[in-house]
């Protein structure tokens, strides 16, 4: 949780960017913003998302990001610079520090359409926008705001972070994405809990990558969520590095 | 004191997913709420709904606001928001005369959808920029904050 949760330390420089899942953060330079928006195609039964793409509106997406050019193995160049790829894109906002359980987050399942290289300030820079993947009866298109389950750490045993409020249930279920940064090549389990009084748990998104190799992985579930949700990590071999983001719909959501 | 409506004595409620009214004034960012009030009628066809002029788009009803993107649990904007976008609920907006809002102040309330949620950058911080649309034919009105 953010050391002062009253939202005003949530400062860029403890916002962490990832690509993939590839930390890019400490090449960042900005990004325009992360959105979501809700309007009425004109054609009824016409698909939300083509219609987006070809009015050159948006339904969700991450535009303008901006990293210094760096061609080293798995850096930005490598990351960036083919397009039309799909790639789980994640933002995770730190309050006073790096980003902990709790935070505020935002992600969805992309397709890179573009790459582009500009200097700012006399440096290299490569930029690129992120477009929804999906179409519009998928539930990150109207949830890509969510909370950190699980921040970017080694892990070399069995660990149960803490639980977080969402302050109510939610009826309309939810989704999740795993990012595996890191790994030893061991095998774990990943899975998200829900609980209606924090003190009483059970399985309730669980996620199929054994964290065996860098990854990422969307997970969705259609039925109710409790009130409050957690991530478990279960080690059977090695250490791994797992970033889990969970996603709750709104209630009514109709996609 | 009719005067003294000072805009750090604004408070905005918006009511979250389970139709609660949450006071997001300490979250909401000064100098960014716009779109209180109504649009002259000038294009109107006799008999017409004003207030459906809005829905369709040919009046300007957007409500907008930037918020700091507080976590907290149930209270906080950004709990608060994500759990509505795309969703109608209600919307008020409250003046204080020379004070915090109190019984008898000015105050503006409808349904509006929120239709809009980017996080963006402002002066290095991460902040939420919403867009609040009409959300049904009966429109907002000014009223007064009742006890």
């Amino acid at each position: 949780m953010a050391v002062t949760p009253s939202g005003k330390d949530k400062l860029l420089l403890y916002t962490r960017l990832y690509i993939g899942a590839y930390s890019l953060c400490d090449h960042g330079i900005t990004f325009n913003e992360c959105m979501a928006e809700i309007e009425t195609p004109p054609i009824d039964g016409w698909c939300q998302n083509a219609y987006y793409i070809s009015s050159g509106k948006w339904t969700t997406g991450i535009s303008g990001v901006q990293l210094l050019m760096d061609d080293d193995a798995d850096s930005t160049l490598d990351r960036l610079k083919t397009v039309r790829t799909a790639v789980s894109v994640a933002l995770l906002f730190g309050g006073g520090g790096a980003p902990a359980v709790g935070d505020p987050c935002y992600g969805i399942p992309s397709i890179q359409p573009n790459t582009i290289t500009n200097l700012p300030d006399g440096r290299v820079a490569i930029q690129a926008d992120f477009l929804p993947a999906g179409d519009d009866r998928d539930a990150y298109l109207i949830t890509p705001f969510g909370v950190v389950l699980s921040p970017e750490t080694s892990l070399s045993s069995t660990t149960t972070q803490n639980s977080v409020d969402l302050g109510q249930a939610h009826a309309a279920g939810a989704w999740g994405m795993i990012l595996v940064t890191a790994s030893s090549g061991g095998t774990w389990s990943f899975i998200i809990q829900d609980s209606a009084n924090d003190t009483d748990w059970a399985s309730y998104l669980p996620f199929t990558i054994t964290g065996d190799t860098i990854e990422t992985e969307v997970v969705t579930q259609s039925s109710a969520c409790d009130r409050y949700v957690r991530a478990v990590c279960t080690r059977t071999s090695g250490t791994v590095t797992p970033v889990i983001l969970f996603f709750a719909n709104p209630v009514d959501v109709t996609p | 004191m009719a005067k003294d409506i000072l805009a750090n004595y604004i408070n905005i409620l918006v009511d979250d997913s389970g139709s609660v009214a949450r006071n997001l004034s300490t979250d909401l960012i000064p100098g960014t709420l716009d779109g209180v009030g109504e649009e002259g009628d000038s294009i109107s066809m006799a008999g017409q709904n004003q207030n459906e002029y809005y829905l369709i788009g040919r009046k300007d009803g957007d409500l907008t606001c930037q918020f700091f993107m507080n976590d907290t649990a149930t209270t906080g904007a950004h709990t608060v928001l994500k759990g509505i976008l795309g969703l109608v609920r209600t919307v008020t907006v409250q003046f204080g005369t020379g004070a915090a809002p109190t019984t008898g102040d000015p105050e503006w309330e409808g349904e509006y959808i929120l239709q809009s949620l980017r996080a963006v950058i402002v002066d290095g911080k991460m902040a939420y920029a919403c867009v609040f649309k009409r959300g049904d034919a009966t429109g907002p009105a000014w009223t007064t904050i009742s006890a």
